[in-house]
C-alpha cells in the first residue's frame, strides 16, 4: 500500500457557525475519513461544539453542487460552472445594466468577499442595490447594541462578571459560552445569573434568577430593571416611570423578583450582559438590545450579542460602510416589478422569512442566478444555481461577537468547478464587462464599528405585546435554535433535548391542553393567518399558560412567524403569532 | 501472559456544567467513524452524557461469544470491528446500558477511550471537546479529593440528579 494513500493532513482555520468564531481544526484523509481535530487552545478548551464537527461532514457532503443547474425549456439541465456563468451573464446583457439588477449576499461570508460583492454590484452591474442577508434578529440586536457606546465583552471578560444578565437561551446559540459563564456564576457565593426568558432554556436552567415573563415581555421588564437599578443611562429619560410594579401586570411575573434582579444589577461590580433571542421569540428585538446595552453602558459593563452568524457583526460592519440596502428593499422591488434581476450569493431566500412574500416576488423577476454550494428551495425557480465554496473553502477576515477580528483559512479547495462566491462575481464580471477588475481592499476603518442611531429614537413601543387574537388562541413561540449534528445529521434541534430533534413537536402547558378538550390528542392542526402546520403534541409544564412552544427552524421554515417587511428599515420582521388548535382530521 | 490492569482513568461527567449541548456525542460519531459509543440519559430534569466506565471485571468481555471483546495494553476494554458478530451479548450484558445497538453496520457501539488518541497523550474527544468542562478524564481518588462525590461513575453534588 502506498503511504500516500493514508495521508492525513492536518490544518486549522474558523467555525463560523455561530459568533463565536472558534478555532477549529480537521484532519483530512482519504474520501470521507476526515476527523474533527481540536487545536490546542489551552486551558480554554472551547473547540468544536455539536455544530463545529458537522464541518467535517460538508467536506464531503454527497448534495454538494459540482457543476451548475440552468433552467431552460421547462427543464433544469446540470452543465458546466463558465457555461452557467455564460448564461448568466447572457441574460444580464439582455437586461442591461443599472438599478433594476440587485446582488444579495449572505452575511456569512467574509468580510472581504462582501465588500467584493458590493464593488461588483457598483462597478460591473452599474446598481447601488446591494445588500447583505444577516438573520432577522441578528440584524435587530446588532443595531440595538451598536446604536449605544457599550463595551464589547468576550468570554474572559465574561468569567471575571460578578452579575450576569441574560436574555434569551444563550448557551443553545453559543454553547462554548457556557463556561465563562458558569465559572462567573461558581466564582463567589452571591455572584448572579439573570436570566429573562419565557421558556425555561438551558440557560435558565444555570440560573440563580429565571425571570419566565410572557413572550414579548422582554423589553419592557428589562425597562422596570433599567430603571430601578439606575442604569438606564442615555434612555433614562423614555423608560422613566417604568417600575417593576407597574410592568407586573403586563409581563404576567411577580414584581418582587424583577425588583430583586433590579437591585442584582445595580450592585453589580462588574456587569455583563447577553442578549441570545431566537428568531421569532419577541416582537422587537431591536429594543430589548438596546435597553440591554444600555444598562452595560451605564454600569461600565459589556454586552455580549450571541448571534447565529459567525460573521455577522463583520457583515454588519461591511453592510454599513457600503451603504448597502436592507433586502427588504429588494424584495418590494421585485413584487412591484422594478427589480428584473437578481443575483443571490450563498442563501437560500425561500427558506428564510417570509417565505411566501419571498417566493411571490422572486416569481416576477426576469431573471435569478443563485450560487449555492447545496440546491435549495430556491434553486427549483431559479434560472441558473451556480456551484460554490462554503466559508471553510474560502479566505478573509471575519469578525466575533467581541469585535475581535481573524482570518479565515481554506481547508480544502471547493469541490468540482465550484468556486468562492467571489472567483464567480469575477467570472461574471469578465464576461459582462472585461474591462473591470475586481481588486478589493478592506481598511481597517471599513471594519470599525459605526454608530447605529440615537438610542431614544430607536426604541419600540414596549407595551405593544402580542398575545393571542381571540379566545381559545394560543402565542406560537419558537424554542431557541441549537443546531447539533451528533446523529450525523445536521438538525436544528430544540433546547429540550432530543425528543424535537428535527421533529415536529409542539409543547403546551398540561392545563391549556386539558382545558383546549385535547388532551390525549396525538397530532395538533396549528392554524395561524399564514397557514396551517401538522405537530406532534406533547404536554409540558416548562411552556408558560396560553404558549405553544415549537423548535425554531419548524417555526421559520413554515413562513408562519414572518411578519413582513418594516416599512421604516426595510428589515424583516418575525414574531410570535396567534395560533389556533384543532385535533388533526383523521384519514377517511 | 498476565491479564492487562484496568484502566485507571475514567471519562467522569459533572453534571453541575453540562449544559445537555451533546458536543461529546458529535465528537465521538465523527470519531469513530459514524459508530457513536457516548449515549445520553433523558431525564425528567436533566439529559447527560452516559459513558462506559471500564469496568474492573467487565461482563461485556466475558458474555461476548467471539472474542470481540477484550482489554488491550493500555487497560481499556474495547471491540474490536471485524469480530464483532452483532449479535448484542453485550448490550445485555453491560450492568450500566452504556452499549447500544449499531442499526446501520448490525454491531454495537463500545467506547474505547479514543485508544489512537491515548497512546499519542491526549484525551479521549468526548473530554477535549466539551465546551464547559463538564467531562474530565481522570481517577476516581482525584475526584474525591476536590469534594465532590462520585455516584454511578458521575460527579453530583448533593442530590444526584438535581443540579446545585
Amino acid at each position: 500500500m502506498s503511504s500516500s494513500f493514508m495521508a492525513v493532513e492536518r490544518r486549522e482555520s474558523k467555525c463560523l457557525f455561530c459568533s463565536a468564531c472558534c478555532d477549529i481544526g480537521v484532519r483530512l484523509g482519504p474520501a470521507a475519513t476526515s476527523q474533527p481535530d481540536y487545536p490546542a487552545t489551552g486551558d480554554g478548551r472551547v473547540g468544536i461544539c455539536g455544530r463545529g464537527h458537522y464541518v467535517v461532514e460538508l467536506l464531503s457532503h454527497p448534495q454538494r453542487l459540482t457543476g451548475a443547474y440552468v433552467s431552460g425549456n421547462g427543464k433544469k439541465e446540470l452543465v458546466r460552472t463558465d457555461e452557467g456563468i455564460r448564461a448568466v451573464s447572457t441574460r444580464l446583457k439582455e437586461l442591461g445594466m443599472g438599478s433594476h439588477i440587485g446582488v444579495i449576499a449572505d452575511g456569512n461570508l467574509p468580510c472581504e468577499a462582501l465588500a467584493g460583492l458590493a464593488q461588483f454590484t457598483k462597478d460591473v452591474l452599474k446598481s447601488d442595490n446591494f445588500s447583505v442577508y444577516i438573520a432577522p434578529v441578528d440584524q435587530a440586536v446588532l443595531e440595538g447594541t451598536g446604536a449605544t457606546q457599550a463595551a464589547s465583552f468576550g468570554l474572559t471578560d465574561l468569567a471575571s462578571c460578578d452579575v450576569i444578565l441574560a436574555v434569551g437561551d444563550p448557551f443553545s446559540t453559543v454553547p462554548v459560552m457556557a463556561k465563562s459563564v458558569e465559572d462567573a456564576r461558581n466564582a463567589q457565593r452571591g455572584n448572579r445569573l439573570i436570566v429573562i426568558d419565557s421558556l425555561l432554556g438551558r440557560t435558565a436552567k444555570y440560573s440563580t434568577d429565571h425571570l419566565a415573563v410572557k413572550p414579548g415581555a422582554e423589553g419592557v421588564v428589562l425597562a422596570a430593571i433599567a430603571n430601578e437599578s439606575g442604569a438606564a443611562g442615555e434612555l433614562s429619560e423614555a423608560l422613566k416611570g417604568r417600575t417593576a410594579t407597574s410592568v407586573a401586570d403586563v409581563a404576567g411575573f411577580p414584581a418582587a423578583a424583577i425588583s430583586s434582579a433590579a437591585q442584582a444589577v445595580k450592585g453589580a461590580k462588574k456587569l455583563g450582559v447577553i442578549i441570545g433571542l431566537a428568531e421569532g421569540a419577541t416582537d422587537d428585538p431591536r429594543s430589548v438590545a438596546l435597553i440591554a446595552a444600555a444598562m452595560a453602558e451605564a454600569k461600565g459593563g459589556g454586552v455580549v450579542p450571541a448571534l447565529s452568524y459567525g460573521n455577522a457583526v463583520g457583515a454588519f460592519r461591511v453592510a454599513q460602510s457600503v451603504a448597502a440596502v436592507p433586502p427588504g428593499k429588494l424584495l418590494k422591488e421585485a413584487a412591484s416589478g422594478t427589480l428584473k434581476g437578481l443575483l443571490v450569493f450563498g442563501k437560500d431566500l425561500l427558506r428564510d422569512f417570509p417565505a411566501d412574500e419571498w417566493a411571490r416576488a422572486l416569481k416576477n423577476l426576469h431573471l435569478l442566478a443563485v450560487a449555492l454550494p447545496i440546491p435549495g428551495r430556491i434553486s427549483d425557480i431559479a434560472n441558473a444555481t451556480l456551484p460554490l465554496g462554503m466559508w471553510f473553502e474560502d479566505e478573509g477576515t471575519v469578525i466575533d461577537f467581541s469585535g475581535a477580528r481573524s482570518e479565515i483559512v481554506s481547508l480544502m479547495d471547493p469541490p468540482g468547478t465550484a468556486a468562492t462566491a467571489m472567483g464567480l462575481a469575477a467570472a461574471i464580471a469578465a464576461e459582462v464587462a472585461p474591462a473591470s477588475t475586481l481588486a478589493v481592499e478592506l481598511t481597517a476603518e471599513d471594519l470599525m464599528a459605526r454608530k447605529s442611531g440615537e438610542p431614544a429614537d430607536m426604541l419600540g413601543n414596549l407595551d405593544n405585546l402580542a398575545g393571542p387574537a381571540e379566545s381559545g388562541a394560543y402565542l406560537l413561540v419558537p424554542c431557541q435554535s441549537s443546531l447539533n449534528s451528533y446523529d450525523g445529521w445536521l438538525t436544528l434541534a430544540c433546547t429540550w433535548g432530543s425528543l424535537a430533534d428535527g421533529r415536529p413537536v409542539a409543547r403546551i402547558h398540561p392545563a391549556d391542553l386539558a382545558e383546549s378538550g385535547l388532551a390525549g390528542v396525538d397530532t395538533f392542526t396549528v392554524a395561524a393567518e399564514k397557514g396551517t402546520l401538522e405537530l406532534i403534541a406533547k404536554a409540558d409544564d416548562r411552556v408558560p399558560r396560553g404558549v405553544l412552544a415549537v423548535p425554531c427552524h419548524i417555526a421559520s421554515r413554515s413562513g408562519l412567524i414572518g411578519k413582513g417587511i418594516d416599512d421604516a428599515s426595510g428589515a424583516l420582521r418575525t414574531g410570535p403569532v396567534s395560533v389556533k388548535i384543532t385535533e388533526k382530521a383523521k384519514a377517511e | 501472559m498476565a491479564e492487562t490492569q484496568e484502566i485507571k482513568k475514567k471519562v467522569i461527567c459533572n453534571i453541575d456544567r453540562c449544559i445537555e449541548c451533546k458536543t461529546c456525542a458529535s465528537a465521538c460519531f465523527y470519531g469513530h467513524q459514524l459508530t457513536p459509543a457516548v449515549g445520553y440519559g433523558e431525564m425528567p430534569i436533566v439529559a447527560s452524557p452516559v459513558i462506559c466506565r471500564q469496568c474492573e471485571d467487565a461482563p461485556c468481555v466475558a458474555a461476548c461469544p467471539v472474542d470481540a471483546m477484550a482489554r488491550d495494553d493500555q487497560g481499556v476494554v474495547h471491540r474490536k470491528r471485524f469480530l464483532c458478530i452483532g449479535c448484542t451479548s453485550c448490550v445485555y450484558a453491560c450492568p450500566f446500558g452504556v452499549i447500544d445497538r449499531d442499526l446501520s453496520f448490525h454491531t454495537v457501539g463500545k467506547c474505547d477511550l479514543c485508544r489512537d488518541r491515548l497512546s499519542e497523550g491526549l484525551e479521549p474527544r468526548c473530554v477535549t471537546s466539551c465546551p464547559t468542562n463538564a467531562l474530565s478524564f481522570a481517577e476516581y481518588e482525584e475526584v474525591e479529593k476536590d469534594g465532590l462525590m462520585v455516584i454511578g461513575g458521575r460527579v453530583a453534588g448533593q442530590h444526584p440528579i438535581k443540579r446545585r
